[in-house]
């Protein structure tokens, strides 16, 4: 889809006469050749005009027609029964993943095919459309290939000029495919993020609110399974680089559970509350607010990409646009069936679902800004609309437990790039083109709006008790499997009192509950990871401690008003002007509520008094 | 993590504890492997705590245990791997024990100590603490040992952390056959239980100068004053007893007679009534540390040379006051048992009962004379009662050193002492406190007998002897109940006000009711709290105590069903 329209172009041509009106002789008389007999053609143009248009009256159409080959018939089709009577050639190519055959185009040497007659300018005439109506089949409409199963390889092919042979050899490296179901993980890890948070430990940046070095090492340490890639093998230039420990602050920061106080983020009200709410409802929230989220641009993180600051910036597109198409487009994947990604690309370009990275092209390049420029013919879909696809749909939706994914290395999986100037040595454009398929999970079906409830996957239970909670108040850890991020929620509400013992104390869990903390969520983790119902002596304990900070609550501030005597306090407290307003603090102090303050002072004044500000 | 046996049940800590997950199929194994250098912290359900510190190695070592083996221990039942510090704290301690020898020089008349290299000598010789208390430096690595410093050197020894090993032997007690009965003044059977004989014996060591000091641990209820008394018989020579309470002695006195062929006249009591000595003679450490004013002497002091005395027994070692510490110091020569169900003092010096009265030789976990039915099973019950809403004022606004008693003090109490009463109709009842005025009240409630310290000793012996004969239903007791009381049939323990959050109160409390009861029945101990008062807090300190001591322990609030 061309972002712009060339204005100067025609969006429709009414008859076909008039089409044939815009061609040379010379064309025409081709095209004459090419709908006739080839006999005794005339040479006028208006001659050759009508020529033509007579083999085009009634079923003669039909029989042109029926001449095309299927895929030109396709063309045909796809603007007969299409919005617009404009051929859109993009769009046909991902369809069909080829383009109808036109003729022969060669500088001023034109040849066309008999495809010619019936687009001018890649138009069709609106009489000849009307007309193909009647008789051209409807196209079929371009489905997704689902697969219930997905390779457990990938062949990588590799091309490499053989010295002996003088040739191109080919040859293919196979690279075992990982398939990760990520709603589990998923549903850990926001507990796990929102669990730091809450500790005050996860620091981001305060201009570009991402995590650095050190935020993203304790991510990663939490997350369950780690992050997609383990990349500490690798050398230095073959790192991939963080995925879901970059994503997870961002997402959390969007989903509007934590904001940045200083430099570390807390949680905001929603956060607190998310700690004890149902986690899909929580994720289906930051999905719905990543959407439009302004924290980062995703194609930021295609880091190969130059070229985002300052010009170039200006000429990408709204990040909420092209969110909502992906979003879309996933909308139409049948949950739980396997689709691979290049397949969901092709159907998005098919179906018009597409949508562009920027307005401006030349502005972004790879490598070098003057050679390496994306601007015309220098990049396609695959480089812009495609990097930033991937990027959405494995570092966020896949991060959150939308998608379950399966992918490989990036390293080699996408060549599409290397033709563009200086990115041969590159091992590859984005981290993210490893991502070969992905699948809908019930959690992205939930999210997506693609399913009403939530059908959580079956919990893994696990044979032995990873906790012990004792009677008289310790917590010992007696697995092997206590997540950091459970030992973490533990250390907010317990002291660490040895490497594998926290305790209940009334000071620490007070502190806990002032902090805002939920003492449901420590029970509900107890009894999880112990396998038992708590002991009573521990049952009570929490009890009385929820029962001791639910028994005052702040209801907001007060001015404390000193009196010159006790006598004027009590006439103060008592008088039925001032009294609504103010509270015996003492003998000769006065507390008054601050939202109070402007009509206790009206009172007052009617009192005979003022107070100074 | 790298090394993980999950069938094992040992998690070895960094900072020397070891938990034991009961649960696990090699639980006892590993429990009974590491009993002998580890001392049980807390035993609560599911998971118990030991702690390997210095004395628990030295103790080890000092009946005979390697510190490899000990090693090995932990290796073979744990978890994880074993933290590589502690090994080498287990090693590095270990190692320490018996560097340092004490015992009788060539001649046999004086006491040398002989040391395992010449840079530990120089060490000793150069400390601040153990130079003074050698004599003349006889060889390269033996120095004579000064008249009378035996006990000093070995505190000196532990304080710097080369623990001596003793082995200078005893001096012979004045003989005294005894004999323990094998049917008892009434004439029922007695014997010995296993466990036992098994303390005397291993305190014993076959008459060894490896033996014959040293400290017994078992639970309240277990029989200690058997063990004593299975000692003597085999030690042969007089003894003297030291006891914490006038009751206690009393006790002691009653089960010689009973289960010794010992005659009435042999055991002499040194008390404030009578100030006799004799083969077996009963004194309590009250008696013993009175002396006229702060700076006099202790006058009583003379009684621990007053005979030849062959063995000195200390009841519940871990209460020796401070100057009898002291006086023991003197006393190395002597045969030293001390008995105790817990060797944590609240006061810190475990050291000095290490080094004094001697290692622990013996320790059984109560959990498993439970099982075996040597000691009752008790369920422990808190229950929490509102009070009313005008004592509820009258406690806000009391100063803060008032508040517990006011909530100690609760009238519901009464209450809810006579519905439990109902409710355990026909049980052996106590019920104790803090305050008289309350235990007054109480009493006339109940209709028990009240006990309290102004109560003559001979009244209260009438009153526990009917007790146990039973015709006395029930008693209220004040402080006076929480020591050696012995109330076999005592199955009901109400404890209506307690002293803050004592928690060896409440164990002294809870050893009233764990006698084991002919029928088999468990104990029930029901501890009296105002709701929403400082008492919920205090008690929470002793339920973590009781808790940690494994039993079962709930809390019901009173008018809630």
């Amino acid at each position: 889809m061309a972002y712009y329209i060339i204005q100067n172009e025609p969006q429709s041509i009414p008859t076909l006469v008039d089409a044939l009106q815009s061609w040379t002789v010379d064309i025409l008389k081709k095209l004459a050749a090419l709908v006739g007999d080839g006999k005794n053609l005339p040479t006028r143009k208006a001659d050759l005009i009508e020529y033509i248009r007579r083999y085009t009256e009634g079923e003669r159409l039909q029989t042109l027609w029926s001449r095309l080959d299927p895929v030109q018939q396709a063309a045909v089709a796809e603007v007969v029964h299409g919005p617009d009577a404009r051929f859109n050639a993009g769009r046909f190519e991902a369809k069909y993943g080829q383009s109808p055959n036109w003729g022969e185009n060669r500088f001023y040497n034109s040849n066309p095919s008999l495809l010619g007659v019936f687009f001018h300018g890649g138009i069709m005439p609106d009489d000849l459309r009307r007309r193909c109506r009647s008789f051209v089949p409807k196209p079929e409409p371009a489905r997704l290939s689902l697969q219930e199963e997905i390779p457990g390889e990938w062949a990588l092919t590799y091309k490499e000029w053989d010295q002996e042979t003088r040739q191109q050899k080919v040859y293919q490296n196979r690279v075992p495919i990982v398939r990760c179901p990520t709603e589990r993980g998923a549903m850990h890890d926001l507990k796990a993020v929102l669990r730091l948070i809450d500790a005050g430990k996860l620091a981001v940046s305060d201009k570009t609110h991402q995590p650095g070095a050190a935020a993203l090492r304790t991510l990663s340490g939490l997350l369950l399974g780690g992050d997609f890639y383990d990349d500490s093998e690798y050398d230095q230039y073959d790192k991939i680089g963080p995925i879901k420990p970059f994503a997870w602050p961002l997402l959390v920061q969007a989903g509007g559970l934590a904001a940045l106080s200083g430099k570390t983020l807390q949680l905001s009200k929603t956060g607190q509350k998310a700690l004890g709410e149902p986690v899909e409802k929580t994720i289906a929230q930051i999905w719905r607010r990543w959407q439009k989220t302004t924290l980062i641009d995703e194609l930021r993180r295609i880091d190969c990409i130059k070229g985002q600051n300052g010009k170039g910036k200006r000429g990408l597109t709204a990040v909420a646009g092209r969110r909502a198409a992906i979003h879309q487009a996933l909308q139409h994947c049948p949950p739980g069936r396997w689709i691979a990604v290049n397949d969901l690309f092709r159907q998005m370009r098919a179906t018009g679902a597409d949508f562009e990275v920027t307005r401006d092209p030349w502005n972004l390049y790879i490598c070098e800004p003057g050679y390496g420029n994306l601007g015309e013919n220098h990049h396609d879909w695959k480089i812009l609309q495609a990097r930033y696809a991937l990027c959405l749909l494995f570092e966020y939706a896949a991060t959150l437990g939308l998608l379950d994914v399966a992918y490989i290395p990036p390293h080699d999986a996408r060549l599409d790039y290397r033709d563009n100037w200086g990115a041969d040595d590159l091992p590859f454009l984005s981290r993210y083109d490893g991502l070969l398929y992905f699948r809908i999970n019930p959690l992205g079906a939930y999210c997506l709006g693609l399913a009403d409830r939530y059908q959580p996957v079956a919990p893994e239970v696990s044979a032995t008790p990873v906790l012990r909670v004792l009677p008289n108040l310790e917590i010992v850890a007696i697995g092997a499997s206590l997540e950091p991020a459970d030992a973490m929620l533990l250390d907010g509400y317990a002291s660490k009192t040895s490497d594998a013992v926290w305790k209940l104390d009334q000071a620490r869990l007070l502190e806990a509950l002032e902090e805002g903390h939920d003492i449901a969520v420590l029970a509900e983790l107890l009894v999880s990871l112990s396998g038992q119902p708590l002991p009573e002596t521990v049952e009570r304990f929490l009890e009385d401690m929820t029962r001791r900070a639910r028994s005052l609550t702040t209801t907001g501030t007060a001015r404390l008003v000193e009196c010159a005597d006790a006598v004027l306090a009590t006439l103060i407290a008592n008088d039925s002007r001032t009294k609504p307003f103010c509270l015996l603090a003492g003998e000769r102090h006065l507390a008054v509520a601050i939202e109070s303050e402007a009509r206790f002072r009206g009172a007052l004044r009617k009192l005979g008094y003022s107070l100074p500000k | 993590m790298s090394d993980y046996f999950p069938e094992n049940p040992l998690i070895v800590q960094s900072d020397q504890t070891v938990l034991l997950e009961v649960h696990s199929p090699r639980a006892e194994a590993a429990r009974d492997a590491i009993a002998p250098f580890a001392e049980l912290i807390k035993s609560p359900e599911h998971v118990h705590t030991y702690r390997i510190t210095p004395l628990s190695i030295w103790n080890a070592r000092a009946t005979g245990l390697s510190t490899e083996a000990m090693v090995a221990t932990l290796r073979e039942y744990a978890k994880y791997s074993v933290p590589e510090g502690v090994a080498q704290e287990i090693e590095a301690l270990g190692r320490r024990y018996g560097l340092a020898v004490i015992e009788r020089d060539e001649a046999g008349l004086g006491l040398v100590l002989r040391v395992a290299d010449p840079p530990l000598a120089e060490l000793l010789a150069r400390d601040r603490k153990v130079a003074p208390l050698l004599g003349e430096r006889l060889a390269e690595r033996v120095f004579r040992v000064r008249l009378g410093v035996r006990g000093l050197l070995k505190q000196a020894l532990v304080a710097i952390g080369y623990p001596a090993d003793d082995l200078a032997g005893y001096n012979e007690g004045q003989e005294l056959p005894l004999r323990l009965r094998e049917r008892s003044g009434g004439g029922e059977p007695f014997t010995v239980r296993d466990y036992q004989r098994a303390a005397a014996a291993a305190f014993h060591q076959d008459g060894r100068t490896q033996g014959g000091s040293g400290v017994i641990v078992l639970p309240c209820g277990a029989g200690k004053t058997i063990v004593g008394m299975a000692v003597m018989a085999l030690i042969q020579e007089n003894t003297l007893i030291l006891t914490t309470s006038q009751t206690s002695m009393e006790q002691w006195r009653r089960e010689l007679l009973d289960k010794t062929d010992l005659p009435a006249d042999a055991v002499a009591e040194y008390s404030s009534q009578r100030k006799n000595t004799g083969p077996v003679t009963l004194a309590t450490y009250q008696m013993l540390t009175y002396r006229p004013s702060q700076d006099a002497e202790f006058v009583h002091f003379g009684l621990f040379h007053a005979r030849s005395w062959g063995l000195i027994i200390y009841d519940e070692v871990h209460l020796l006051p401070a100057p009898v510490f002291r006086i023991t110091a003197e006393l190395q020569s002597r045969r030293r048992l001390g008995l105790t169900a817990t060797l944590i003092r609240e006061d810190g010096l475990e050291k000095d009962v290490f080094a004094l009265i001697g290692p622990k030789r013996y320790d059984v976990p109560w959990r498993e004379l439970e099982g075996q039915g040597w000691i009752a099973a008790a369920d422990c019950t808190e229950i929490r009662i509102a009070q009313t809403p005008e004592r509820d004022m009258e406690y806000a606004l009391a100063p803060r050193r008032n508040q517990f008693r006011i909530a100690a003090e609760n009238p519901r109490k009464r209450a809810v002492v006579v519905d439990l009463l109902k409710q355990e109709a026909g049980h052996r009842i106590l019920v104790i406190g803090e305050y008289i005025d309350q235990l007054q009240d109480l009493a006339a409630d109940t209709g028990f007998p009240l006990l309290t310290g102004k109560t003559p000793q001979l009244e209260r012996e009438r009153l526990y002897q009917g007790f146990r004969e039973r015709t006395v239903p029930g008693l209220v007791l004040s402080r006076v109940g929480n020591f050696a009381v012995d109330l076999p049939d005592a199955d009901v323990l109400v404890q209506v006000s307690g002293r803050y959050g004592s928690r060896q109160e409440e164990a002294q409390r809870l050893g009233r009711v764990l006698r084991p009861k002919k029928d088999g029945r468990r104990a029930r101990f029901y501890t009296l709290v105002s709701l929403r008062t400082c008492e919920e807090d205090f008690a929470r300190h002793r339920q973590l105590f009781l808790t940690e001591q494994g039993y079962s322990y709930r809390i019901e609030t009173w008018g809630k069903g």
